[in-house]
């Protein structure tokens, strides 16, 4: 083994190559001694700062073009089924969003999302999962779902030649799933194999887990990702009550976007859905959404990963609900702790301290309730708490209302402009429809929230980012070896190790260092 | 696995676009939303619609692709040589009329120029979207690399955004920022990039930004450290803490013996990146970063005499260089007895294994037969080897199979998570069953008809953005003398041939050329967190 294969392994002995069978090389060749490919002694002596006059200031922008959420057509079925259409034909292809308003959380244990999975992993009235996968792959389409905290999505894109035959078996998958026992045996193996991979080595994963059921004691929100046992003991009957219940007219939009436009697209879902009333419930169940847990003083939390080279660092607040009034500001202080390569986070953690190649920060968008607000860096076991402490005085920073003008001036044209740029494929536009549908957004949301973006000052951002942000009030949870850094972490507060591959359970609390 | 492994061996790039781990924001992204479960179909889609009423879309009714990192890599046209691109004059290329054109090319706008000092330049007009992408590629990459320099190519690729002689430290950053716009780097075996994507009133910061940084890099100690430490982090993201991403390079390693271009990783290793030293820099910007040996994209919604004028603007003066050193890569030694090796890891749960072949360069008429053998195996749910390990026998977690797509000697990976209650042994017997019958047999009619509908959906949908576009149209112009060619590689799949697919699977997939790593998950942690 070379020097170089062992440099890639997770951990220099504890990843060692064991055996070479089929007469593979004892010593991996690392080819030729030296490449003949010069490059360092060619040219010598520094760049040439050639090349016409040198200009201080870069070039004045050019004439803007107004660029607004393209037009949405929506209807609504006598059941209670939503319908939009946004059509645009630059391309032969349609993408279709199935979208049930109900979260990974909803349900009991992980019904929801084996739910969401047997749609078609279960297959149809009509149809195998075979029969499903074989007939939509052969049209040139794709057929998939995904599930977050308040949706279960369904989605189809489809060459618009074939977008009828297409629809109609998405439609039965959403309609009138089978729920086949044996296939649900198959999926439930498959889907604890994954959870088991992800407490073992998804530092993310374990991350959330941890934040949402803390800030979560209960509810919806308690839960995010699953554990094997969770799996277990869902049922078949689980899903089928589930499906009942959620799967309802009320409670469904489907959003079409690309090469359709509405006359069609509403016949084929008159055509699938006309006559469909879902299980005996109208609507869907009312859910309750417990409010989450104040944050009344500064903590720390460690899901243990052995062996982790580096550590997952979310600190972690709380910020008001999604349709709080004040969401463009929040957006804007957002952007400029930690929105992307222009931000502090960035510019500090990664660019300055050196402690990150990934950090920034983000709103855990739900649709009820204040939400969790989290800043992020991945950083070396060894500078767990360097990385935390940077996070920390940034918050602190940014809480004291030091935004000045300019960062709200960049913050407020990329949040505005950058908008243009993701919704360059129908794609994008038909989940950002879903997404209001989800969100319970008005029509013609996205200009507003723009303009109101556009017209966010320094003044506002503060205000916000004092009531937003704090150094002391926020959890900070942590994936990463906790032999190695839950100690240095005292420093921040009380110490909880939990671990991820016992359920999460509490294995030992470390009081605050003095 | 798959997508894991993809991340690097595609790219490399500068910073975590969209917050790798950050649980992604709603409002302006498309949704990615925290957790719970992956989407399962395929990302992305279509250009949308400008309301803007001045969006005079192209060629309506067919197909605008743009690049993606899944859709079907192309494979150059058997035997074409590299065309000179045009002299100086914006001409449309010709749409190269297709062999036998059993399906229409797809029609993106694509005019070429060179300037004197040998910069080709490619624009691609497509008004959907009121943006504009630019894309400056570079023909130099991990391959380009010596030994004892491993990752070099990267690491020097984030000095790029450290400043120039007319934007310090974190301004490329800012100005894109707050123009509306975001950008990336990414480098690759093959080459390295740099990439912005604005609001189209904003196409001439992005060309002067990137003559800037062409003509004349700001380097420091100071930043230069700050840049290795980071890329450290990125390979403890990227290689030592992720599963399965060890053991795909021990493949890469594995197949390409003594092919030192392919048999190193893009990232590098620790200790290279920790010998990296100030003084590389300077010479590698001096050797590689010179018009002569780039190429500027830019797609989207833009006037094409005015692109050119700012091209010419900011680019003409910089001078060539003569002496950009030459890519003169061994050949890949011939294999003539299959390989294995075991990996130990200790972030893997389930056992898995890769198995990996050379095979000719993308384009290479092999290489198409070849792309559509690895979607037989495992594209989408109802393909050969995802129903059989996954769905039916419940054997394997995932399965995947790949060309990978390098301009160089490729190389057509399987590789397969074992599900837990299986065993390894068991689920290779039943890959190489599946692989030799395809070889024997060919795919099934319907089969075919299944593929090429796919193809045309996938290399549609991996051309929407014009970032994907740009990207393309720039890879197909440095690697292959033409962007243009482009238009035509959904012709060449349609071209190939139940008969094609049966003959290269039964020509390179073969047992004696074959390199196969298995993980092997390591035993439980001999440390628990102290009680």
């Amino acid at each position: 083994m070379t020097t170089r294969a062992l440099h890639h392994l997770p951990l220099a002995g504890l990843a060692a190559v064991l055996a070479l069978a089929c007469g593979g090389p004892k010593v991996p060749s690392s080819g030729p001694a030296k490449v003949d490919i010069p490059y360092a002694d060619t040219t010598k002596g520094p760049k040439k700062k050639d090349g016409g006059p040198a200009r201080v200031l870069p070039p004045a922008s050019g004439d803007a073009k107004d660029s607004p959420f393209p037009a949405v057509e929506s209807s609504t079925l006598p059941s209670g089924l939503t319908v939009d259409v946004v059509t645009a034909k630059q391309l032969p292809l349609v993408q279709v969003r199935f979208v049930v308003r109900v979260g990974s959380g909803y349900g009991p244990g992980a019904a929801a999302e084996l739910t969401a999975e047997m749609l078609k992993d279960g297959g149809t009235r009509t149809m195998t999962s075979a029969d499903v996968s074989r007939r939509v792959e052969t049209l040139g389409a794709d057929l998939g779902v995904r599930v977050d905290l308040d949706a279960t999505v369904v989605t189809l894109t489809v060459p618009s030649d074939k977008l009828a035959e297409a629809f109609a078996i998405a439609a039965e998958v959403v309609r009138e799933p089978r729920f086949d026992e044996g296939e649900l045996t198959k999926l439930k193996a498959r889907m604890s194999d994954e959870a088991e991979e992800n407490r073992h080595s998804n530092g993310r994963f374990m991350a959330m887990r941890v934040l949402f059921q803390e800030l979560f004691p209960a509810g919806p929100y308690s839960r995010v990702g699953l554990l094997p046992s969770e799996i277990a003991k869902t049922t078949g009957k689980d899903l089928r009550d589930l499906h009942a219940k959620w799967y309802v007219p009320k409670n469904v939009g489907v959003v079409f976007a690309g090469d359709v436009d509405a006359k069609a697209a509403n016949a084929l879902v008159d055509k699938a859905f006309g006559k469909w009333k879902g299980g005996p419930a109208a609507a869907a169940p009312a859910v309750e959404f417990p409010a989450p847990k104040e944050i009344d003083k500064r903590r720390v939390i460690v899901a243990h990963r052995a062996k982790s080279a580096q550590s997952d660092v979310f600190v972690v607040m709380l910020a008001p609900e999604r349709k709080t009034p004040a969401w463009p500001a929040i957006r804007v202080a957002n952007q400029v702790l930690g929105g992307g390569v222009a931000s502090r986070l960035f510019i500090d953690v990664r660019e300055k301290r050196s402690l990150a190649y990934g950090t920034g920060s983000s709103i855990l968008e739900l649709a009820h309730g204040r939400q969790p607000l989290t800043a992020y860096a991945g950083t070396q076991t060894a500078k767990t708490d360097q990385a935390v402490a940077g996070i920390l005085e940034n918050l602190q920073k940014i809480a004291s209302g030091d935004v000045s003008e300019a960062e709200t001036s960049s913050a407020r044209r990329y949040l505005s402009d950058i908008f243009a740029v993701r919704m360059e494929t129908v794609g994008s536009v038909a989940d950002l429809v879903s997404l209001t549908r989800v969100l319970g957004l008005p029509s013609g949301y996205f200009d507003a929230y723009r303009a109101e973006v556009r017209a966010t000052e320094a003044a506002k951002v503060n205000e916000t980012a004092k009531a937003l942000y704090s150094d002391t009030r926020a959890i900070v949870v942590v994936a990463g070896d906790a032999t190695a850094i839950a100690e240095p972490l005292r420093r921040f507060g009380e110490v909880t190790i939990v671990d991820p591959e016992k359920d999460f359970a509490v294995q030992k609390t470390l009081p605050a260092a003095p | 696995m798959r997508h894991r492994r993809l991340a690097l061996a595609s790219a490399v790039s500068a910073f975590a676009l969209a917050l790798a781990f950050a649980p992604p924001s709603r409002a302006d992204l498309a949704p990615e939303r925290p957790l719970v479960k992956k989407p399962n179909a395929k990302p992305a889609v279509p250009a949308v619609p400008s309301a803007a009423p001045a969006a005079a879309p192209t060629a309506k009714s067919e197909p605008k692709p743009a690049p993606k990192p899944d859709a079907p890599k192309p494979a150059p046209k058997p035997d074409a040589k590299p065309a000179e691109p045009k002299p100086t004059v914006a001409v449309a290329a010709p749409v190269p009329a297709a062999p036998a054109p059993a399906a229409p090319g797809l029609q993106i706008d694509v005019r070429r120029l060179k300037l004197d000092n040998g910069l080709r330049v490619v624009l691609s007009v497509d008004k959907t979207s009121p943006t504009v992408a630019v894309d400056v590629v570079y023909d130099v990459g991990a391959r380009n690399e010596e030994r004892g320099k491993s990752g070099f190519a990267h690491l020097f690729e984030h000095m790029m955004f450290q400043g120039s002689a007319n934007v310090p430290k974190g301004d490329h950053f800012k100005l894109v920022t707050s123009h509306g716009g975001t950008l990336n780097g990414t480098t690759s075996e093959d080459r390295t990039n740099y990439f912005e994507m604005l609001p189209q009133s904003e196409l001439a910061l992005a060309v002067w930004l990137e003559a800037d940084r062409m003509r004349s890099l700001d380097i420091s100690q100071v930043n230069f450290e700050n840049q290795r430490a980071v890329v450290k982090e990125e390979f403890r993201m990227r290689v030592e803490n992720a599963p399965y991403v060890p053991a795909y390079f021990r493949l890469r390693e594995t197949v390409y013996q003594g092919y030192w271009p392919y048999e190193h990783p893009a990232i590098g290793t620790m200790k290279d990146l920790d010998a990296a030293e100030l003084p590389w820099v300077r010479a590698f910007h001096d050797a590689y970063y010179a018009p002569n040996n780039a190429v500027v994209s830019i797609a989207g919604d833009f006037d094409p005499a005015h692109a050119e004028a700012l091209v010419r603007q900011y680019f003409g003066p910089i001078s060539q260089n003569p002496n950009v050193p030459k890519y003169e890569p061994p050949a890949v030694p011939e294999q003539k007895a299959a390989r294995g090796v075991v990996v130990e890891d200790a972030h893997a749960k389930l056992p898995a294994f890769f198995d990996g072949w050379v095979i000719p360069q993308a384009r290479h008429k092999d290489h198409y037969a070849l792309e559509l053998a690895a979607m037989v195996l495992t594209d989408g749910e109802s393909s050969r080897l995802h129903k059989l390990l996954v769905r039916d026998k419940a054997v394997a977690q995932e399965v995947s199979a790949e060309a990978e797509g390098q301009r160089g000697p490729d190389l057509f990976v399987v590789e397969a998570k074992i599900a837990s209650s299986a065993k390894i042994a068991d689920v290779q017997k039943l890959v190489d069953a599946e692989i030799a019958r395809l070889g024997r047999e060919g795919p099934t009619e319907a089969e075919m008809t299944k593929l090429k509908n796919r193809v045309r959906a996938k290399t549609i949908l991996g051309l929407q953005t014009n970032i994907a576009r740009a990207q393309r149209l720039a890879e197909f112009e440095l690697y292959w003398g033409d962007a243009a060619l482009l238009n035509q590689e959904v012709v060449y799949y349609t071209q190939v041939t139940a008969a094609d697919v049966k003959r290269v699977v039964a020509k390179y997939l073969v047992p004696e050329r074959r390199s196969r790593v298995e993980v092997k998950p390591a035993a439980a942690p001999a440390q628990e967190p102290k009680k």
